[in-house]
């Protein structure tokens, strides 16, 4: 890979990470390949002594933690997260180095030309809606603009090595509620009761990405927003994600 | 009462003679047959503790192995099943050691000629027991927290818990396949350093470097808590049959390493490649992880007891740089590591455990030094050099001591023989090299013409206990090389010879009342040139620490050194 030279002063985000990989490649070359470009990147960051450097990491790296900040330990459970905790540590190596860069737990974002907007819009298109543990456990994700306010901020101004970006605490039930409002329709919600433990423990399992996500929607999760702006509300949240779909 | 206590059929073999709660002798079996690190069972050893303290082999009450098939059993037969389906073949290797190790009692009992299972109770004890209890039982604590950590012991690598008295409870055991020293053991094999027991070179190579490949370090071993996992992709163990040999000679132990390791911090490198940066750096990452992953279990294990003590030992507790963190990182404020902390160690643990935990003997023993191997006497050793051609000097102790401290002043290398062998992998001052640690051209000299060893290797002082606190940031003694605190910064060009190249030193505090003629050389030392330490080196060039003076003749002649000192006779290159 070849790093087209950085201005000098200037502010530089970087998204590296595939969201996935194949169960063949393993962890040990997607983590070279990942930590091999970035290093590049920040090494002449460094050189251009740029103004900021904000990484677009992942809250995936707390693992099933359900309140994710800046600083929940890493304990990634996927081969993506865990190449993402990897880029994280590098970023706070060049933090403790004096770079000015953060590395952003990003929560899983929801907008426009997102599959899993689309899905969670229409799940509450159905008659009914089976709700796991009754929807009272919070999910964790970020609206797509709601995320950019963020790292714009984190861009301008300077911030622990890591920090969380997420919608805070959501309860399901309540997103489902709003998101059938926006759209005229009135499900009916059937409360599911699943073992959290049992759950926690299937999550880890190998399993089609659409299951994974329906797994992962019924894991109580909150991604913090440690950025000081201000998170859409639920029922803004709701309309937007309608009207993207 | 008498407990031979034995490691046999492991790395380090030995063998430790306990009468009525005494140690009375120890030795590893490498000093006798020189095959360094030798494993099998250690008859040779066994043969010399018996003879030293005139017990006939018939006469043991009890003899304490430190190790014990009999444990564990479940796991050992999943990875037995797991191993067969993968393989599509028995772990023979398994099972045969599995056999040896039953039938030992025989086995010793056939090589000493006598029948152990008449009158002689054989006691399997568990390697990490044996491990802590060496450290425990040998330590002047009463209750203190205990932990041991190596790479494998009867299918576990790390245990913890508390000691209590005559008693050691355990919490926690980390299980096969994963393990600190396999982390720290693939990564020296990794790096080019083949052969078994090479980690300390990787651990002297570490300031050298930069600790770059953290981020990946942590991916290999994770850590949660007090708990630590080994990612199996990079390594061989837990999915194939590694070559493994500790049924007799040289410890061998296969590639622990899987390609994907190549895969994330690039090629191997061969034993004969020079060391570049990487290298460097990839071993200053493999100790800043294990660091990172000890430290903070020790501070549970603070957290959880509650004492403030703590008593170690295993393999990993030889890395002292880590160990030189624990006061400050986990709070403990005594902490006892046993001076044979390796392998070797655990034929003392074992007898101690039986002695103390199974047999309830209550406790009196407390290992003040390590000198517990054959001695010969000036007249032995003055036979040898005549047989062997050398001339000598017969001087009176304060002679020798100043006469010798003049040659190291002169920048000649000693070789220093003494008194009773030391047992452990440490050379105290009864078996070493000493020369003068002011000359900042000494380490490479020694490395290069004596011990023919890699160059970034450093060397370690031997101080004066009194002195110790106003050359290094220390408050106690540290007698036997397990600590590297910092030189204080008026000393440290002052003994660039000891200084390694981030500003510590692996210190031995030498009192007068554990070996008075040491002290007394140093001291002479001191008086000549105002420096209160030697350079300390194991008496040896790539082979086990001599044990007698043949050997100490043969070494001195062999690795060029100016001057030796044997017992009441000195040596010089002229005479």
């Amino acid at each position: 890979m070849k790093v087209v030279p950085i201005e000098s002063g200037a502010t530089v985000f970087v998204a590296s990470g595939r969201a996935r990989f194949s169960p063949q490649e393993g962890l040990a070359l997607p983590m070279r390949s990942e930590l091999d470009h970035l290093r590049r990147v920040l090494d002449s960051c460094d050189e251009a002594e740029v103004r900021r450097v904000v990484v677009l990491g992942s809250s995936d790296v707390a693992g099933l933690a359900e309140t994710v900040d800046g600083r929940s330990v890493q304990a990634p459970r996927a081969r993506y997260a865990e190449v993402k905790a990897a880029l994280e540590d590098e970023c706070v190596l060049r933090a403790e180095a004096g770079m000015p860069i953060t590395s952003v737990r990003l929560a899983p974002v929801h907008g426009a030309g997102k599959s899993r907007t689309m899905d969670l819009v229409r799940l509450v298109r159905r008659r009914i809606v089976p709700l796991p543990s009754g929807g009272r456990h919070s999910i964790g994700f970020v609206l797509l603009d709601d995320a950019i306010r963020a790292l714009t901020w984190l861009g301008q101004n300077a911030a622990p090595a890591v920090v969380a970006v997420g919608g805070g605490p959501t309860p399901l039930r309540d997103l489902l509620d709003q998101l059938a409002i926006a759209q005229g329709v009135q499900p009916r919600f059937v409360p599911v009761p699943i073992p959290k433990r049992g759950l926690r423990t299937v999550a880890t399992l190998p399993m089609p990405s659409s299951l994974h996500w329906l797994v992962r929607l019924s894991l109580p999760k909150a991604v913090q927003m440690e950025v000081p702006i201000p998170i859409s509300p639920l029922r803004e949240v709701a309309a937007r994600l309608v009207s993207a779909c | 009462m008498l407990i031979l206590g034995l490691n046999a059929f492991h790395a380090d073999a030995s063998a430790a003679l306990f009468s009525d709660g005494e140690l009375i002798a120890a030795a590893e079996e490498e000093r006798f047959n020189r095959v360094k690190h030798a494993s099998g069972l250690p008859i040779d050893a066994t043969r010399w503790v018996l003879s030293y303290a005139g017990v006939k082999p018939g006469e043991v009450d009890h003899i304490a192995l430190s190790k014990s098939p009999h444990v564990h059993k479940a796991r050992r037969a999943a990875q037995g099943i797991r191993h067969t389906v993968r393989q599509r073949s028995l772990p023979r290797e398994r099972l045969a050691a599995r056999v040896r190790t039953l039938s030992l009692d025989q086995e010793l009992g056939r090589a000493l000629d006598v029948d152990l299972t008449a009158g002689c109770v054989v006691h399997p004890v568990e390697h990490h027991p044996s491990h802590i209890a060496s450290a425990f039982f040998a330590s002047p604590f009463d209750d203190a927290a205990v932990c041991s950590v190596d790479g494998l012991g009867d299918f576990v690598s790390m245990a913890w818990g508390t000691g209590r008295g005559s008693r050691i409870e355990l919490d926690h055991r980390v299980f096969f396949p994963h393990s600190l020293g396999f982390f720290y053991t693939a990564i020296t094999q990794y790096l080019g350093f083949p052969h078994y027991g090479d980690e300390y070179k990787v651990m002297g190579l570490a300031p050298y470097g930069t600790p770059r490949y953290l981020p990946e370090m942590r991916r290999i071993l994770t850590a949660n808590g007090p708990d630590f996992r080994l990612t199996m992709d990079f390594f061989r163990h837990g999915r194939e049959s590694i070559q493994w040999d500790f049924a007799s000679g040289s410890p061998t132990v296969g590639p622990l390493f899987a390609p994907e390791l190549e895969d994330l911090l690039g090629p191997a490198r061969l034993p004969d490649e020079p060391l570049d940066d990487r290298h460097r750096d990839i071993a200053a990452s493999a100790q800043a992880r294990l660091e990172e992953v000890v430290l903070p279990i020790l501070a549970t294990l603070k957290k959880k007891t509650g004492l403030p003590a703590l008593a170690m030992a295993g393999g990993v507790a030889l890395n002292v740089t880590a160990n030189s963190l624990i006061a400050d990182a986990t709070g403990f404020e005594r902490v006892f590591i046993q001076p044979a902390a390796n392998d070797s160690g655990t034929s003392i643990g074992a007898a101690l455990y039986v002695a103390h935990h199974t047999l309830g003997a209550s406790r009196g023993f407390v290992m003040r030094d390590v000198y517990l191997g054959p001695s010969f006497t000036t007249e032995e050793c003055a036979a040898k050099l005549e047989e062997a051609g050398v001339a000598y000097e017969r001087l009176d102790e304060a002679t020798l001591c100043r006469r010798t401290a003049e040659l190291i002043a002169n920048a000649r290398i000693v070789g220093w023989f003494q008194g009773r062998m030391e047992f452990g992998p440490r050379a105290l001052g009864n078996r070493s090299i000493v020369c003068d640690p002011r000359n900042p051209d000494m380490k490479d000299i020694v490395n290069r013409r004596t011990k023919r060893r890699e160059s970034f290797r450093p060397f370690a002082p031997s101080i004066l206990v009194e002195r110790a606190s106003e050359v290094y940031e220390i408050d106690g003694p540290s007698p036997y090389m397990l600590f590297a605190p910092r030189v204080r910064p008026p000393w440290r060009d002052r003994i660039p010879a000891v200084t390694h190249v981030d500003g510590t030193g692996r210190i031995q505090t030498v009192d007068r009342r554990s070996n008075q003629r040491y002290w007394e050389l140093i001291h002479a030392f001191d008086k000549l040139t105002g420096v209160p330490l030697v350079l300390n080196t194991s008496f040896n060039e790539n082979e086990p620490i001599v044990c007698t003076p043949e050997e100490a003749i043969a070494c001195y002649l062999r690795a060029d050194m100016d001057v030796l000192v044997l017992e009441d006779l000195l040596v010089t290159r002229r005479s």
